[in-house]
């Protein structure tokens, strides 16, 4: 019984070890606490706005670059005072592969989602695909035109019928284009091979923290679609009002 | 038969206590993620010829095999609320009328800089003009994964910052701005507010900061109502619209009129410089009429008077 207890309290004391000298490595972008959270990199004091009868004022404090800049010759306004808002213009995705499976007439999903924080009076999400779905011997997927053979690229419609085939997509969540009003509208994506201009999926005119919106893909190749891994690049673009 | 089953108990301890330590330590693989961020997201350039302005951009990623590509695009206004269509195509630089160059990290090539800070610094070098001539950029960051896919689609994140250059060799700007889509009515229900949606049109290359007042002079010609216009800046050939400040935001053209106003009342709209120089003025007059107020006073008389009729038939039944 003895030298059971030795042991357990041998293994205990060896995972203990273990456990508190291989820890997770964290990259250090920020030092928060409960009551506190500092980006670094931006460390900001103040800013905005100011005004009496005799003048008017606007200022930053603290932040990195950020300042009226004038010589003779040049003038650049750079900072978040000209457009009044403390954080910074960011983009993220959560998944940057989609997988879909190629089953003949039948609906293959798959989703991820765009997150947008923007600063001053707004922003745009624009998107496109380089071109259309394409496998090594250079057979495409159509884009879809949906049910009613009438959605477009910046109009969406109704797609519930998977033989009526194609590529698709649907976007839900903050600030999303107003066509696509349930889940069920979808649009084809903007093909750059074929010189369509990129479509808009998420606009607004405010500013705003963490904005979400989830892109559904859709496909359904038809029955004497060649197999094959088909596959394209989609490109999303954020970019801040003026 | 006692040496087995201690045996047993101690394995059994260690892959039990050793399950347990691994499952607090290893975690869990996510999708891959990537996200961007960039700073200033605008900047506001104007310059003279033969100087040489720099601008540095703080671009910053997260995400694991995640490089970045940065690249300038041309950008053109897409609306009258102050987005911007990027064209897809990085631009040929050599088309510019400015000389554009980002001496440490060459645009269009991949640099690897995941979790990290990545100053872009860009010149910006005017040559000698005679007229003045804006450019408009974009400074596109895309995100690239560096593990293979195979996948159906690869989606490709990119952020993007606007540079929005006058190059200017005289200081003297050419401002040609008119008001569009002021339309109001001949005649206001005073019950109701009044919202009018109108945009400034710059009719010149030169992008413009203005400023101004939108102004309701009542009947005598005092002014009894006040907002300042929020100065957005407006790109050259493109409209954008007015909107008031309120506590340093922009908001809608909203005045509420007093239910009982009543008359011609002029609604005015001034544009100036930052200089405070008016540039362009339009005036409006709208009769404020109490409609609701008259409909209801009218409806309760007919009201009134259908009563009393109805009383008196009835007084007049009962006499016989």
């Amino acid at each position: 019984m003895r030298k059971f207890l030795l042991i357990c309290i041998l293994i205990l004391s060896t995972n203990y070890f273990l456990r508190s000298t291989i820890g997770v490595v964290h990259a250090q972008t920020s030092m928060d606490s409960s009551n506190y959270k500092i980006r670094l990199g931006n460390f900001n004091m103040t800013s905005g706005s100011k005004s009496s009868a005799s003048y008017n004022l606007t200022d930053t404090v603290g932040q990195i670059a950020a300042n009226y800049f004038s010589s003779t010759g040049y003038h650049v306004k750079a900072g978040f005072q000209y457009i009044y808002a403390l954080y910074d213009f960011s983009f993220s995705i959560s998944n940057l592969a989609v997988n879909l499976a190629l089953t003949p007439n039948s609906f293959s999903t798959a989703s991820h989602t765009l997150t947008v924080t923007t600063p001053g009076q707004g922003y745009s999400v624009t998107t496109y695909e380089t071109s259309k779905l394409t496998n090594d011997n250079s057979d495409t997927i159509p884009d879809t035109t949906c049910d009613a053979g009438t959605c477009t690229e910046s109009s969406a419609g109704a797609w519930t019928v998977a033989t009526n085939n194609g590529f698709g997509y649907n976007v839900t969540g903050n600030d999303v284009a107003t066509d696509f009003t349930g889940p069920t509208m979808f649009r084809p994506f903007p093909d750059f091979s074929a010189s369509e201009p990129p479509a808009t999926i998420m606009t607004t005119t405010s500013a705003g923290k963490n904005r979400v919106a989830t892109v559904n893909y859709k496909l359904s190749p038809s029955a004497s679609q060649a197999s094959g891994t088909y596959t394209t690049q989609i490109i999303y673009i954020a970019t801040p009002t003026y | 038969m006692k040496k087995t089953f201690f045996i047993i108990l101690s394995t059994l301890f260690y892959l039990l206590s050793t399950i347990y330590f691994l499952r607090s330590t290893v975690g869990v693989v996510h999708a891959q993620t990537a996200t961007l961020s960039i700073s200033p997201p605008v900047v506001e350039i104007l310059i003279a010829p033969n100087k040489k302005a720099t601008q540095t951009f703080n671009i910053k990623t997260q995400g694991d095999n995640v490089s970045i590509i940065p690249e300038l695009h041309l950008v053109k206004p897409s609306d009258s609320t102050g987005h911007m269509s990027v064209d897809p195509n990085p631009v040929n630089l050599s088309t510019l009328p400015i000389i554009v160059n980002s001496p440490e990290h060459p645009l269009g090539q991949q640099l690897h800089i995941v979790g990290e800070n990545l100053p872009l610094t860009l010149s910006f070098e005017a040559p000698n003009t005679d007229a003045p001539i804006d450019t408009y950029l974009a400074l596109v960051v895309k995100a690239v994964s560096t593990s293979p896919f195979q996948s159906t689609s690869v989606a490709t994140p990119s952020i993007s910052a606007l540079m929005l250059i006058t190059l200017n060799p005289t200081g003297v700007m050419p401002i040609n701005l008119e008001i569009k889509n002021f339309d109001l009515g001949a005649v206001h229900d005073s019950w109701l507010p009044l919202t009018p949606h109108p945009s400034l049109y710059n009719q010149s290359s030169i992008m413009i900061r203005p400023q101004g007042n939108y102004e309701i002079l009542d009947p005598s010609g005092k002014t009894i109502f006040t907002l300042p216009l929020y100065p957005n800046l407006v790109l050259g050939n493109s409209s954008r619209n007015l909107q008031s400040t309120i506590k340093d935001l922009p908001s809608d053209l909203t005045w509420t009129p007093s239910w009982h106003d009543f008359g011609p009342y002029t609604v005015r709209l001034t544009i100036e410089s930052q200089g405070g120089t008016k540039l362009t003025q339009i005036e409006k007059t709208i009769w404020l009429i109490p409609l609701r107020l008259g409909i209801i006073t009218l409806t309760l008389i007919t009201l009134v008077i259908i009563l009393l009729t109805a009383s008196r038939k009835h007084s007049k039944v009962k006499v016989v």
